[in-house]
């Protein structure tokens, strides 16, 4: 009972002498001095995080944006390897070398763009499965590729059977994980522009700044009754640095955020939709080169009436994307729009042949030349294909303006935000210093 | 979504906002989703397996070959007249199958063994069979629909005369019989099913074959197109390939590491298929064929399939015997059959040289309970 009683004791007295000295001026300025400490650390740690945060949010967008163009470079040059090795094999007639050389040559794109993206994405989590059954698959795909060709060389059937599996690992496990790799990219892509635009930590540095100005405010209310001088110089320049600081991080933010906003808008956005467009028009291009040279039906591959509803229905979306690529963008796509209709025509015609049962002449349209003077599918799909690239070139120019614009915003801040602080704490300490040690 | 007016103005605003820690959400996923929608593209099934419900066996019914009109010159409102008006035969064919029905890549045509018999089809149409053929590949699996549907006019592609086949459509008479036999690899020690319980069987998906193994212990693989059995093989995913002898040869020309083993699981007899509306057409390709005779039909078998032993009758008769229990309903059903055919005979009287005439049972399956056992 006895200790505890002390104890008790102890604290009592401890806590009358802590109210006595509080009830003092200089208890009440070293009070005053305490939470000026604290919620100058407390402002300067939440703003530099929040500043942190954003900054990096900023760089992982132009990251992984990078990653999404390089993996739809992947997904398109996988199916053009495809369409040409196919069509090269089953137009019939003795192998071209020229069709040869540009199967090497696609086949060689092909894999430089896994390697390239292998590069690029490291280590990091999640990619790893979907590049590593692309990787896999690629010299099986190949390998099935050389044995579809030897054997169609000795006029042996069995050829074609080897190219439907080649088809088959090209569509069942290709180009899905080159999809999947897309779409892990532009979600983590959405993620960045969420974390870019995040308003926690800005709030908490807003609310620690408050403190902080009001501990400032409190002091200098309390110094100009105890003393009767309005003005303590050093703590009026500190609300004041604080104060501008406030602002540099206001605006500063705002920027950032506007030219994040803008980077979505006028950069990525166009670039997904027009590179969604790409991908569809050459699956739509491949579909039709294959069912053409297998002389609508040969080697099991759809009929070409059902590939041409296949082509319906792959490019379905294109018109929507362009309009929405416009709409966000505020950008023209006419050229792209023109390219696309003409490229529609031309199929059209090459459809109507088939139609016919003329398969030779829709052959000759495909690749040759189109009718009436018009251009070849062929033909009509690169020009397609090279506006759309033109376009989500110049977004993509816009894309890294605007991020570097954003990252700019935030540059100096980080190195500020500590600085300002600190200098902001030195000048209230030393204005309540100066009030201090006249009680001496 | 609201169109902001962009600038300075706009700019400012938004800084004024964010100071007071309201900010302009305008990160929206809007695009990036309909992109991705736009990509989700819908996965073709896998080829399933449809095994053929267990068969009865059955009564056929044959045309008798019609007197060959002159050529060109075809009966009134007969669908050979269609034909030739169209100036064109569409054919339904397999052009994956070497020696029987293949496109063959150097000549820049179809070949084959059931293309030379579509071609003689042609001939007494038009007189000729270049460019008066529209040749339609076809899947083993397709070629009921395309009958059915009318997109060809005759199936040319190795097609057994079933009681399954026979109740949706017409067929010629029998220009060939085959038996159903395995083809494994030359080292391999399999001599007949029986050695292969627990393996994998590759056949190719609604042919006769895989209905045949069903039920005897193998395990079969089923694939879309005939080739692709091969490649199987080939790629060591099966034990063994079971397929008509005649189609089996064309593997075996195709790899000279394989060889042809077993006793006749099933005997396959292949008829050209036509829709059930145009018995003038069958009687008419009966006509082709009888025209053909035996030898012009031996001589056309012996050009593609000459290092293919043809089977003797001994073999028939082994491999398509009845068992006894099932004569009781054959008979049923061919009064059965009599009573529709009847009918028919009326319809057809007109076009047809001489009725339909029952001539022929068939079973599938059954035949190989008995053989396999």
């Amino acid at each position: 009972m006895g200790s505890a009683g002390t104890a008790a004791r102890t604290v009592a007295r401890g806590r009358v002498a802590i109210s006595r000295h509080l009830a003092t001026t200089p208890g009440r300025l070293r009070l005053a001095a305490a939470l000026l400490v604290l919620t100058a650390i407390a402002f300067g740690l939440v703003a530099r995080h929040a500043a942190g945060e954003r900054r990096e949010a900023v760089q992982s967008v132009a990251v992984t944006e990078r990653l999404l163009v390089s993996a739809v470079e992947l997904s398109i040059s996988l199916s053009n390897t495809h369409a040409i090795a196919a069509f090269g094999f089953l137009r019939g007639g003795p192998e071209r070398p020229a069709s040869r050389r540009s199967y090497k040559v696609a086949l060689a794109q092909s894999g430089v763009a896994v390697a390239e993206i292998t590069r690029a994405i490291g280590a990091s989590p999640g990619r790893g499965p979907a590049v590593r059954r692309i990787t896999r698959a690629l010299p099986m795909y190949s390998g099935l590729m050389e044995s579809a060709r030897s054997n169609s060389r000795q006029g042996f059937p069995v050829g074609n059977a080897y190219l439907r599996e080649a088809s088959q690992t090209m569509r069942n496990v290709m180009l899905p994980s080159a999809r999947d790799l897309y779409e892990i990219e532009a979600q983590s892509l959405t993620h960045g522009y969420r974390a870019g635009v995040s308003r926690g930590l800005l709030l908490a540095a807003g609310l620690a700044g408050c403190a902080l100005l009001a501990a400032l405010a409190w002091t200098q209310l309390f110094l100009a009754r105890a003393t009767r001088r309005i003005v303590n110089p050093a703590l009026a320049l500190a609300t004041v640095l604080l104060l501008g600081l406030a602002v540099w991080i206001g605006v500063a933010f705002a920027v950032q955020h506007d030219a994040l906003a803008e980077a979505q808008r006028t950069g990525s956005d166009p670039v997904e939709l027009l590179t969604a467009t790409r991908i569809l028009a050459s699956r739509a291009q491949a579909d039709e080169s294959i069912a053409l040279a297998a002389r609508g039906g040969g080697e099991g591959e759809k009929r070409l009436q059902d590939v041409d509803r296949g082509f319906q229905a792959v490019t379905r979306p294109i018109p929507g994307l362009l309009i929405h690529a416009a709409d966000v963008s505020g950008t023209s796509v006419k050229s792209i729009d023109a390219a696309y209709r003409q490229y529609l025509a031309a199929h059209a015609d090459v459809v109507t042949q088939v139609k016919r049962g003329l398969f030779d002449q829709a052959v000759t349209l495909a690749v040759q030349h189109g009718a009436d003077g018009r251009p070849s599918t062929d033909a009509a799909g690169d020009v397609l294909n090279r506006a759309l690239e033109r376009e989500a070139a110049r977004a993509q120019a816009r894309f890294e303006a605007a991020t570097a614009r954003a990252d700019r915003a935030l540059n100096g801040l980080s190195a500020a935000i500590p600085g300002l602080t600190a200098a902001c704490l030195v000048l209230a300490l030393f204005g309540v210093r100066r009030r201090l040690e006249e009680y001496r | 979504m609201i169109r902001r007016a962009r600038g300075m103005p706009w700019r400012a605003l938004c800084a004024a906002a964010a100071l007071v820690l309201v900010g302009c959400d305008s990160i929206s996923d809007d695009a990036q989703n309909r992109s991705l929608r736009a990509l989700a593209q819908p996965v073709a099934a896998p080829a399933g397996f449809d095994a053929p419900a267990r068969p009865r066996p059955c009564a056929r019914e044959d045309f008798a070959p019609s007197r060959l009109p002159p050529v060109g010159r075809m009966p009134d409102g007969s669908f050979m007249e269609h034909i030739l008006e169209r100036g064109k035969l569409h054919v339904g064919v397999d052009q994956n199958t070497l020696r029987l029905g293949y496109f063959n890549p150097t000549r820049g045509s179809m070949e084959g063994f059931d293309i030379a018999l579509a071609r003689a089809v042609a001939r007494a149409i038009f007189g000729r069979s270049r460019d008066r053929i529209v040749f339609t590949a076809i899947s083993t699996a397709q070629r009921d629909d395309a009958i059915k549907d009318g997109k060809v006019d005759l199936v040319a592609s190795a097609y057994s005369i079933t009681c399954k086949r026979m109740r949706t459509m017409l067929f010629s008479s029998v220009y060939y019989r085959a038996q159903q036999k395995l083809l494994v690899p030359e080292d391999s020690q399999v001599e007949s099913l029986s050695d292969l319980r627990g393996e994998r069987v590759c056949a190719t998906n609604s042919s006769t074959s895989i209905g045949s193994i069903a039920g005897t212990g193998v395990v079969p693989h089923p694939v879309e197109l005939r080739p692709d059995c091969l490649v199987e093989l080939q790629e060591g995913r099966v034990a063994a390939i079971t397929a008509d002898d005649s189609i089996l040869f064309g593997f075996r020309l195709q790899d000279p590491q394989t060889k042809i083993v077993g006793d006749c699981i099933n005997l396959e007899r292949y008829g050209m298929a036509i829709n059930r509306s145009h018995p003038e057409f069958v009687g008419f390709v009966n006509g082709v064929l009888e025209r053909l005779g035996a030898d012009g039909l031996e001589d056309i078998r012996h050009h593609w399939l000459r290092e293919l032993p043809a089977p003797t009758n001994a073999e028939i008769r082994r491999c398509g015997r009845l068992p006894d229990r099932l004569r009781a309903e054959i008979a049923a059903d061919r009064r059965r059959s009599e009573d529709r055919l009847a009918d028919s005979r009326r319809r057809w009287r007109r076009t047809l040289a001489a009725p339909p005439v029952v001539e022929l049972y068939h079973c599938d399956r059954d035949c190989s309970r008995r053989a396999s056992s």
